[in-house]
This record gives structure tokens, sequence and C-alpha cells, in this order.
């Protein structure tokens, strides 16, 4: 496709870098801010645009092990079941698997809060920590560009967890 | 899309009503958490011209004031995430009616939605209660329920001083928290660990007046799990999507709350960041931002100021300096010797816990919701900041695996 997005981001970094931030007055701080953060914005989307389909199959494959070390029953075992068929479709959309990762995580999330019994209560705490483990590594490798890492060396590169 | 199957978007009064009745909050907070959902569905924020703000402060004012006054030099003003400001000087003769005299103030104003919402009376009442405590801006008007500007909003006096050096002391520091390098270091730090100390040792009858604060009773463990609360209905307006994780946290934090031992002013940001000082004498002349205010136990305030993103390793490499001021055992021993409290390393990791979770919902809920729906002013810079909440909610969850 001609333009693609990756040209089209390019070309409004640069106008913007290059045309627009000479422009903006120095002294508006609130604008050079805005206009800052808004090429931080654009470079950081150019460098994700790649992985964003492998990045929302990766969030329903990681959902969707969570979900099974919780409940694979009632409707919780339903949309495990959507959810692998998704992943097996190549044809599925991006805001399809979105979807059905929300519904699952939904469904999850009612399932914790129902139980009652402290023996399950912690048993379930403790498979949910473990499973949330590669869901927070790959929402940090992602937002890995924003600068908030403490250490950054420490968080292994989006290409590697897909 | 997520969007498409998100009740938040549009909540109905069910909706609100459920939410109200499952996490019971202090009155304050329900009746800013409720008029924000009642206004969800409405507009985002449209731009606001200086004049319409310079014409509504006249109002504010001339309905508090003599009609003697004129507002001079109004900008705007950077700084902060979460409300907007506009900084003018007022030509008046004082709140005494005194000799003519020019006063430079600022208006601070809440966008429709904000990456927290809170009240503008809580936070004018814990300022004046706070004068003559530590260095605090004067307050001097509130436009509570935005009768005279667009949204909610208060004036107060205009603070001198700077959050960080003009010059960057040194390259060799390591970490994101403020550098102020190592001769300001030991003369801020005793400043803000004193500082601490008097926010948290107000006389007890001063607190039992506040209005606008529900009262926390030590011995209890109702005020702690009241705010958690807060946070978890905060989590269940605002998210994206449900994540698991943080219902664990939440549950952990009410099974887990410890019995309040002494009920302190808890600013609820105390951070390098939020105060200011004189560059020349390393005098810190205001501390800021008090809207996340609450009664309760002073290890909230303890663990925030140690946190991993307020500090940054020393020119050594090794030494981990909160808040970029001091390590974090000094910190905690000078504190007991100032204020006279102990510090329980218990209640230290059950707020590490608390502070990250209410974070994560700040970050991840909040910063998403009010992004995504354009509800403030700067959503470029919200939905920037809200990545940080994908680093907390991964220290969260390393937390909640050791504890667990």
């Amino acid at each position: 496709m001609i333009p693609d997005p990756d040209l089209q981001l390019s070309v409004a970094i640069k106008a913007l870098r290059d045309v627009v931030a000479p422009a903006v007055n120095p002294a508006d701080a609130v604008a050079v801010e805005q206009l800052h953060l808004a090429l931080a914005t654009l470079s950081m989307v150019r460098s994700r645009l790649p992985f964003i389909h492998a990045v929302a199959r990766q969030e329903l494959a990681n959902a969707l092990l969570l979900a099974a070390a919780v409940d694979t029953q009632g409707r919780i075992g339903e949309l495990i079941a959507q959810g692998r068929e998704m992943l097996e479709n190549p044809a599925i959309t991006t805001a399809e698997i979105d979807v059905i990762r929300g519904s699952l995580l939904d469904a999850v999330s009612n399932h914790i809060v129902s139980i009652s019994d402290p023996d399950r209560q912690k048993s379930i705490a403790k498979a949910v920590i473990a499973h949330s483990r590669p869901q927070c590594d790959l929402a940090r490798a992602w937002s890995l560009p924003a600068g908030f890492e403490p250490d950054p060396d420490e968080i292994m590169a989006i290409e590697r967890l897909l | 899309m997520i969007e498409l199957q998100d009740r938040r978007m549009t909540p109905d009064t069910a909706f609100i009503a459920a939410i109200r009745a499952r996490y019971p909050v202090e009155r304050e907070i329900d009746r800013v958490l409720t008029r924000k959902m009642v206004n969800r569905a409405g507009d985002g924020y449209s731009a606001i011209p200086l004049d319409r703000l310079i014409a509504g402060t006249r109002a504010l004012i001339a309905a508090n004031v003599d009609s003697n006054f004129s507002l001079h030099d109004a900008r705007w003003l950077q700084g902060g995430a979460s409300k907007l400001q506009m900084a003018f000087e007022l030509e008046w003769n004082g709140s005494d009616g005194g000799a003519r005299r020019r006063t430079p103030m600022v208006l601070r104003m809440e966008p429709p939605e904000a990456i927290v919402e809170t009240s503008r009376r809580r936070e004018i009442e814990i300022l004046r209660l706070m004068e003559g405590i530590v260095p605090v801006p004067p307050c001097y008007w509130i436009d509570a329920e935005g009768e005279f500007l667009p949204h909610p909003a208060l004036i107060y006096g205009f603070a001198e001083g700077r959050t960080r050096p003009k010059e960057r002391p040194s390259q060799q520091v390591t970490g994101i928290g403020t550098n102020f390098g190592p001769a300001l270091r030991p003369v801020l730090a005793e400043q803000f660990i004193a500082a601490m100390a008097r926010v948290h040792t107000v006389p007890q009858d001063r607190l039992a007046r506040l209005k606008e604060f529900d009262q926390a009773q030590p011995g209890s463990k109702a005020s702690i799990r009241r705010q958690v609360h807060w946070w978890q209905r905060v989590w269940e307006e605002d998210r994206p999507y449900a994540m698991p994780m943080v219902d664990v946290a939440a549950r952990w934090l009410i099974d887990n709350a410890p019995v309040l031992d002494h009920v302190s002013v808890v600013h609820g940001d105390m951070r390098a960041g939020n105060f200011l000082f004189s560059e020349p004498s390393g005098q810190i002349t205001a501390w800021l931002d008090w809207e996340l205010a609450v009664l309760e136990d002073r290890h909230q305030d303890l663990s925030w100021s140690i946190g991993a993103h307020f500090g940054h390793y020393a020119e050594d490499g090794m030494t981990f300096l909160a808040c970029g001021l001091l390590p974090r055992d000094e910190l905690l021993d000078r504190y007991e010797q100032l204020s006279g409290l102990p510090v329980d390393p218990v209640r230290l990791r059950y707020f590490r816990v608390f502070n990250d979770y209410m974070s994560t919902v700040h970050m991840l809920a909040t910063a998403y919701r009010v992004a995504r729906q354009g509800k403030t002013h700067q959503d470029v810079v919200v939905a920037w900041l809200s990545m940080i909440g994908n680093v907390i909610a991964g220290k969260l969850r390393d937390t909640l695996e050791e504890i667990i």
C-alpha cells in the first residue's frame, strides 16, 4: 500500500519536528510540552506498529492461560474455547481478538470476586499472580520507549515475547 | 474494539448506583465520583480561551470581595497532569481592606474529568488546615460547583520556587527521580522529613473539626478499608477491561488492612516534585498538590516517599536515594526522631501494596478513560503517563507473589 502507515507517520513526525516546532512560541510552555509529547507518541506508535496484531494475539494467549488456571467450566470454559478457536483462525482481526479477550477477563474477574472459601481464594490468587507475569512483561516491553522503567536493561525486547 | 461493549463510556443510573452500593466511600468522595459518572457521557474538554477564565475568575472574586480590584498578567501555567492552571496578579486592597497591593495568584480548575477525580472543597480545607504547619500557598476562594467558571475551581496564592534545580547538577546518577545534586540534598532532606513529621502529627482536635473528611478511628480497620473501596470503585468506574491481578490485590488489601494506631493527615502524594524550593537558599517555600489528602495511616506517605519511581541512585551507582534526597533507612530513622511516631515495617509493606494498587488504578484505569473520552486539556500527557501504570502493575505483581 502506498503510502504505507510507516511512511505517513514518518512524514507527520518530520513536519511537526522541522516545521511546526520552530513556529511554536517557546514561551508557551504548555504548547511546547504537548508538541514534544505528540512527537514522542507518534514515534512510539511508529516503532510499535509492526507488532500490533502479534501483540493482540499474545495478549489473548496470555489471557487464555490465566483463565484456564482459574476455571475451565461454565462461561469461562466457553470463552476459552472461543479464544482458542480465534488463535487458529488467520483471518481474525485485531479488534475481534480484543473483544474476546475483554469478555474473558471480565468473566475471570467476576469468578474471582465470587469465591468466598478462604483456601480456594488463596489458591486462585496464587494462580492469578503467577499467570499474570507474561502479560505484565509484555505490557512493560510495549511501554519501554516511554522511559519510565527504573532499570530498562532488565526489560525484554518486545520481539522476544511474541 | 473494546469500546463497543464498554458500558463505562455512557453509564446508566443502574450501573452508577450498583458501583456506589458495592464500594462505600467517604461522603465527599462519593459526591465527586458520582458527579463524574453522571457527566461521563457528556462532552469532552474543548479549548477554553484564556479570556473565558479571566472573566470567570473576575466573577468569582467579585462574589467574595468588593468591586475595587483588577486582574493583570493572566497566563497559562504549566505543571501537573491533573488540573488546568492560570497564573495572574490581583490588584486589590487585600482581604483586610488595607493598602493597595498586587498579589500573585493561581486559578486551579478541574477539566471535565481528571486523572484523579478529587474535591476542591477538601483541597481548600486541608490547605487552610496546613497554614502555619508547613509552607503552603494561601487559599483565597473556591468555586465548588463551577458556578462562575466552566468547572469547579479554587484560587490560591502563587508560591515562588522551583521543583528541580535550574541546572542538572550531575550526569552520573541513574533512575528517573529528581536529581537535586549532592550540595542541595541534605538541606532539602531535613526539611522534607520535618514537614512530613509535622503533617502527620497535627493535633487530633484540629482533625476532628474538618467538615469535608469523614473521621478515622484509632483501633479500627474501617477507615483503611474505606480507602481501598475508594480505589476499587474508581477501578470499576474507569477501567477499559478487567485485570484479575488487580482484583487479587484489592482482596488482599481488604483482608490484611492494619488496625489504625494513630490518625494523621496523609498528603497522598508526598514526594520530590510536589514541593517548591528557593534555589539560592535551599528553603522549601511551598507544599503543593493536596488533592489526595486523607485522614489515615502515616505509612501511606512514608511508603510513597521511598518508592522507586521518585528516587534514583547516587553518584556511587549503589546508594538508592529516596526522592533523590537520602537513603531510605536514614529517612525512616530521622522521621521517627522528628515525629515521635514509630515506623512499622509490616505497615510499610502493606502501604507499598496499597500505593502500587492505587497507582495502577490511576494509570491503567483513569488515565486511559479520560484520554479515551477526551476529557482533559492535555490528553496526550495523560495517555503518555498511563504507560507508567505498566511498570507499577509489574511491581505490584512481584510484591503479591512474595506475600501471598
